[in-house]
């Protein structure tokens, strides 16, 4: 008689001797010899630095530059529970030495040019970089041009802090600042932008700290969109939390429908804005997120169709110029949202690419997977995921999509304990992301 | 040229079904497919907490089982197709998938990969050596914990929980949060235990267990 039940449920003989070697990239590394070739990243966000650190890994014989103007850089995720005053801002401050302990070097300033036929990048501080295979992750821009009386001067008050940093301790002072029955004004932008969720999240944790603080105080959302992501569990919440619907409800949401897509103008001095039907609103805390297109230099490179720009699905090459790839925010990724956890995902099928193209392989089969966390509250949070492969659109043309009858919402009818654990995972996926991204 | 050549035969040899970068269109490499869920569980599936578990160093069979469970919920049919179709792979006189509970955010992305791709990526994270982090714990109730394990738990969870061997979860230097997760589940029923867990877990009360996951906890090692 065994004295316990044994389960090993694998194998040991015949198939199994793909153990040692089915591992990460750096395990294969020393088998790489890309030896002396350049890689050039433009951008030392989440796409970039993730980017950088795993083209490094599965081949440190690449030489890899990344530059970025900001000595630190300030996620945007977590940024929310900031302005909630959950967290320090310092704690989504990630700086860039342990990518350049790594072997990266990593080049304090700003890319000026991309010379795609001569494959030159220029900086605005006069250096030049040699390249074979460039990658451009600079993230978003502003419309400013579609909201009157906001531009980026502006922006320094009457803040969008839809690029975490100075922006968002300012914002975070103001609501500080804020009397007791102040009205806090949010205008989220209209498709495409960075982050679907963000603007309701947003609108949750300053509810829970004026819930907490001022309770007497109001957010109003002026809408570009007549439905936002993840709506009916964000209203779920509201519901729940903070009175949404009721005459005391701290939040009130005015959709496309009732703004006419969105605010028209901006008065700074006056902190008033009115909608495109006319309605002017009078805040004590204004935050106004316009409409998004892809960074400056992907259309001073001339790397963009429209606002963002085309790529191939499956290396993140531009359509446009060979050689060069982009990925994150500014690329279009067909289905994926524009979020951290794309951008890293995409970041690692155009690095594995990149490392097979360098080395005179055919590029291999992606994978990418995203997922959001919202917070709404105290020990309330949800998520959505999905895991995308390569598909075809209706035309025969590239479509990252994801896979059929997987990832989804957090259930409607999730207990209150789920919705607590869904909070634990979202710091778990902040401190689990950043370090795979920063190191 | 040469060892170009060699990196190939290399690869041919150690994943016969997994399709490296030559064979663009068929399966996604098993580190493609698992450098995916770095976002979550950390780089090489070592978390840095508090609530997701660490997943490098799991025993492959453990992590088939867990992802299989999570895919195909309690459709047994589902299971033993999969176990049916990887005779060299599993063993269908042991192998058991336990029930996880429905609903959670790994049995959503769970049903997002091929079985052949659990079954990859299961490898990639054997291969991985779990990194146990600092938590803080009390050493009192550490001590305490430590005997029960030694009473109860070690007989399947070996050299003090720090091992999968055996297809059980890694339990020492895994995150507090997440074993009190895992308890809580099994207390109430949404995940089953295996028999001979069922009968140790009884005759402990809400103390000894909070013990066990500090003892847990406090291991660094
Ligand atoms: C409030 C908020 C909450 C969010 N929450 C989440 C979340 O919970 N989960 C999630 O997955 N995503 C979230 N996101 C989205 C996420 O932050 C972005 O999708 C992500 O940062 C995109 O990465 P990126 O690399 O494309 O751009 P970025 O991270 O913005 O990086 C771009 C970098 O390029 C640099 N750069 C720009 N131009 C140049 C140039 N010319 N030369 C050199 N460098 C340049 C910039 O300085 C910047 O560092 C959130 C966003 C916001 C605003
Ligand atoms: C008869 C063998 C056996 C005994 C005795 C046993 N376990 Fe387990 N335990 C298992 C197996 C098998 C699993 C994995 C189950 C599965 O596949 O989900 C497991 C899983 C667990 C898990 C979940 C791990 C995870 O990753 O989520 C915890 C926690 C745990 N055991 C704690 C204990 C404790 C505490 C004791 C002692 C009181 C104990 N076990 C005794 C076999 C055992």
């Amino acid at each position: 008689m065994a004295k316990i039940t044994r389960r090993n449920f694998i194998k040991t003989t015949g198939a199994a001797s793909a153990i040692g070697l089915a591992g990460f990239p750096a395990i294969a590394s020393a088998m790489k010899h890309g030896g002396g070739k350049k890689v050039v990243i433009v951008g030392g966000g989440i796409g970039g630095a993730t980017c950088a650190r795993y083209v490094k890994m599965a081949d440190a014989g690449v030489d890899v530059t990344l530059i970025e103007p900001k000595a630190n850089y300030h996620t945007c995720f977590m940024s929310n529970e900031v302005l909630g005053g959950d967290r320090p801002i310092d704690s989504i401050k990630f700086g860039y030495d342990r990518l350049a302990s790594e072997g990266i070097t990593v080049v304090k300033d700003t890319v000026s040019a991309i010379d795609t036929n001569a494959k030159k990048v220029t900086t605005s501080g006069g250096k030049t970089f040699g390249y074979d295979r460039c990658v451009v992750a600079p993230g978003i821009d502003f419309k400013y041009d579609q909201i009157e009386g906001y531009d980026a001067k502006v922006a320094n008050t009457v803040t969008h802090a839809w690029q975490a940093g100075p922006q968002t301790a300012t914002l975070r002072k103001q609501l500080e600042g804020m009397k007791n029955g102040g009205t806090v004004v949010i205008c989220p932008p209209p498709n495409p932008f960075r982050c679907p969720p963000g603007p309701y999240e947003r609108a949750s944790l300053i509810a829970k700290y004026l819930q907490e603080q001022k309770p007497k105080s109001k957010i109003l959302i002026l809408d570009a969109k007549g439905k936002f992501s993840k709506q009916g569990l964000f209203v779920q919440g509201w519901k729940k939390l903070y009175g949404y619907g009721t005459d005391k409800s701290l939040i009130d949401w005015v959709s496309a429908e009732q703004t006419d897509n969105g605010i028209a103008s901006v008065d700074a001095g006056a902190m008033t804005v009115t909608t495109k039907f006319g309605d002017t609103h009078k805040a004590d805390v204004l935050n106004v997120i316009p409409a998004q297109k892809a960074g400056k230099i992907a259309f001073t490179a001339g790397l963009t169709k429209g606002d963002w720009c085309p790529v191939d699905k499956s290396t993140f090459e531009s359509t446009i110029a060979k050689g060069v790839h982009v990925i994150g925010d500014a690329s279009i990724a067909t289905k994926m949202p524009k979020s951290g956890y794309s951008a890293n995902t995409q970041a690692k099928v155009c690095a594995a690419a990149i490392v097979a193209m360098l080395n005179g392989d055919e590029p291999g089969t992606p994978s990418w997977l995203n997922t959001c966390y919202s917070i709404v509250g105290k020990d309330y949070a949800m998520s959505v995921a999905a895991v995308y492969r390569l598909g075809k659109d209706a035309k025969g043309g590239q479509l990252i999509t994801p896979v059929k009858g997987a990832g989804g919402l957090t259930p409607k009818d999730a207990s209150p304990e789920h919705l607590r654990r869904e909070l634990g995972y979202a710091h778990s996926w902040f401190n689990n992301i950043t370090k795979d991204v920063f190191g | 040229m040469g060892t170009k050549l060699i990196r190939h035969a290399l690869l041919a040899a150690g994943l016969a079904c997994a399709a490296s970068g030559a064979f663009a269109g068929g399966m996604a490499s098993p580190s493609m497919l698992a450098n995916t869920c770095a976002g979550c569980h950390g780089s090489t599936g070592n978390s840095n907490g508090p609530a997701t578990p660490g997943i490098a160093g799991l025993s492959k069979g453990y992590f088939i089982a867990a992802l299989l469970s999570y895919k195909y919920g309690d459709d047994e049919a589902a299971i033993e197709k999969v176990v049916a179709a990887n005779p060299s792979v599993l063993d269908a006189d042991v192998f058991e998938v336990l029930p996880r509970g429905k609903g959670t955010i790994m049995s959503r992305i769970a049903k997002g990969f091929e079985d052949a791709e659990i079954i990859a990526m299961a490898d990639v994270f054997a291969n991985e050596r779990f990194v146990r982090h600092a938590q803080t714990t009390k050493s009192s109730l550490a001590d305490k914990g430590a005997k029960l394990h030694e009473k109860h738990c070690e007989k399947c969870h070996e050299d003090g929980g720090r091992t999968s061997i055996d297809d059980v979860g890694i339990l020492a230097g895994q995150w507090m949060p997440y074993l009190n997760n895992s308890l809580a589940d099994y207390k109430d029923g949404t995940r089953k235990m295996v028999k001979k867990m069922t009968g140790k877990m009884k005759k402990l009360n809400a103390a000894d267990l909070e013990a066990l996951v500090q003892y847990y906890g406090s291991q660094k090692m």
